[in-house]
């Protein structure tokens, strides 16, 4: 088949829409994951995912359902949390994996729930995304970048030292925490992409990519939702073509964008010496 | 001619948790007075800073800041606008943010805010101070990429764009080499006379305040004793 071909099918359809939007408006998070030191806070949401899920598999409810409320609830409790303990929001986020972790073992050996099911969560496929789903993945993507619009100002200062906007009069606090709510969102969305152990190739690595030859906040931004969107739909689009894996095709097209922007930094840098 | 106050704090205790920092301590600051703090590492010095800034509240005792008591967050929040603050200078992570907009920060509250983005005055007032620093051929260089004398020097910018009257400098000097500490020390003075600006200024290292302050006091034991 033809990539034409595969154009037509309504499957692929999904999948390509949810790539473009995903890689547009989520990838920006991996901006405020990287410059606030976050990069704990993924996989603690992780662990709180499998928690939630656990937890709605004991009361009947779908997986995915509680792993999304989990992460809600947590991303939430993140920051408060560690202002109350007095601790680094990527340290307490250690705390939340450690004892979501802990938790989610313990209700799976007392509640006989089958620990299986639950860690399937761990491998989502874009390929298998409902309307409904890529209708959700549209409207976060929206709301992030219309969020990042609004109050870029803000967030630039938030990302450049929280304790300095403070100072200054801006709600550090309550931007940190909505940032922390909208990553935790970006990441519940992403595990039914492309699974919870490949969400670093959807959120963050655009984001590295694009933070290693920005100028500026607005231009990581921008370079961030580019690389998201050339990762995703390229990703997707040879792993239906080659019928490789739709999420480590993801991974791999990331990965690949952070070694050429490496590279082009390096080579930039050298010539300028 | 009667001297007016900026700042005034009458028997301030705060500290953290059960350890108290500070104890009844007292302390006036006159309109156009550059007053300097010394004491030891952990004396309490950035802690004082903090309460006038209004970012920490007291356990006991009143501040208050150009006559209006800073008596709850609304107000705390509202009279940080008429102050200037240069803290620590820390190592910056990777965030590229340029000179100028590192700068333009400082309007944030005064020029724009939430839902009203920085205009042409807050823009012009940012080149005005960029050439009062010296740093108008960097104006788009990244700001991690500066070297501490300049880093600081734009910290200081970015206090100066809030045309605020009081002035806070948390060790404006002590982490710089003796060249970028005697530009530095230079500069603090010249805008400091230009602006008619009331300062205080902390540093662990009495020497560095006696440069450029009227009048130096030593903070130890959570009081503040004259030197």
């Amino acid at each position: 088949m033809s990539l034409l071909d595969f154009l037509t099918i309504p499957l692929f359809q999904k999948a390509l829409i949810g790539a473009c939007l995903s890689g547009a408006g989520l990838s920006l998070l991996g901006v405020v994951i990287l410059n606030l030191n976050l990069t704990t806070i993924r996989f603690a949401l992780m662990h709180i995912a499998l928690l939630g899920a656990a937890i709605a598999m004991v009361l009947g409810f779908p997986p995915l359902v509680g792993a999304i409320v989990g992460i809600i609830i947590a991303s939430l409790l993140l920051g408060p949390a560690g202002d109350f303990l007095n601790m680094d929001t990527g340290v307490s986020g250690v705390l939340f994996m450690t004892g979501s972790l802990g938790l989610a073992f313990l209700i799976f050996y007392k509640a006989g729930v089958p620990a299986m099911d639950a860690f399937a969560l761990f491998s989502g496929s874009i390929l298998a995304l409902s309307s409904f789903e890529v209708w959700v993945i549209g409207v976060l993507a929206v709301l992030i970048i219309f969020v990042f619009f609004l109050f870029y100002r803000e967030i630039q200062m938030v990302l450049f030292n929280q304790e300095l906007a403070e100072s200054l009069g801006v709600p550090a606090k309550g931007i940190r925490n909505a940032l922390l709510l909208l990553t935790g969102l970006a990441i519940g969305v992403n595990i039914r992409m492309v699974g919870v152990l490949l969400i670093d190739a959807a959120v963050l690595l655009p984001a590295l990519a694009a933070l290693s030859i920005a100028k500026s906040l607005r231009g990581a931004l921008l370079l961030s939702a580019v690389f998201g969107i050339i990762s995703q739909v390229g990703g997707v689009t040879f792993s239906m073509v080659y019928d490789f894996p739709s999420g480590a095709c993801i991974t791999l097209a990331a990965v690949l964008l952070v070694c050429l922007t490496a590279i082009y930094g390096h080579v930039v840098k050298t010539i300028k010496r | 001619m009667t001297r007016e106050a900026v700042v005034e704090i009458h028997g301030l205790v705060a500290g953290y948790g059960r350890h108290q920092v500070l104890q009844q301590l007292d302390l006036t600051v006159w309109r156009g007075e550059v007053l300097g703090i010394a004491g030891n590492n952990g004396a309490g010095k950035t802690t004082l800073l903090k309460l006038i800034l209004g970012l920490i509240a007291p356990k006991e005792g009143r501040i208050s800041v150009l006559g209006r008591m800073l008596d709850s967050p609304r107000v705390r929040r509202l009279m940080r606008c008429q102050i200037g603050y240069v803290p620590q200078l820390h190592p910056l992570g990777k965030m590229p943010v340029s000179v100028h907009d590192a700068v333009l920060m400082g309007r944030w509250g005064k020029g724009f805010g939430f839902f009203r983005r920085p205009s042409l005055r807050d823009r012009q007032k940012v080149t005005e101070i960029l050439q009062e620093i010296g740093m108008c051929s960097q104006e788009w260089r990244e700001v991690h990429l500066l070297s501490g004398g300049e880093q600081q020097k734009v910290s200081i910018g970015r206090a100066l764009v809030r045309e605020a009257p009081i002035l806070l400098l948390d060790e404006p000097s002590t982490y710089l080499d003796h060249g970028s500490q005697a530009e530095i020390v230079e500069l603090i003075r010249t805008v400091c006379l230009k602006h008619r600006l009331s300062l205080i200024m902390i540093s662990h290292d009495a020497e560095h305040l006696e440069a450029m302050s009227d009048r130096i006091l030593l903070l130890k034991n959570g009081r503040l004793e004259e030197r």
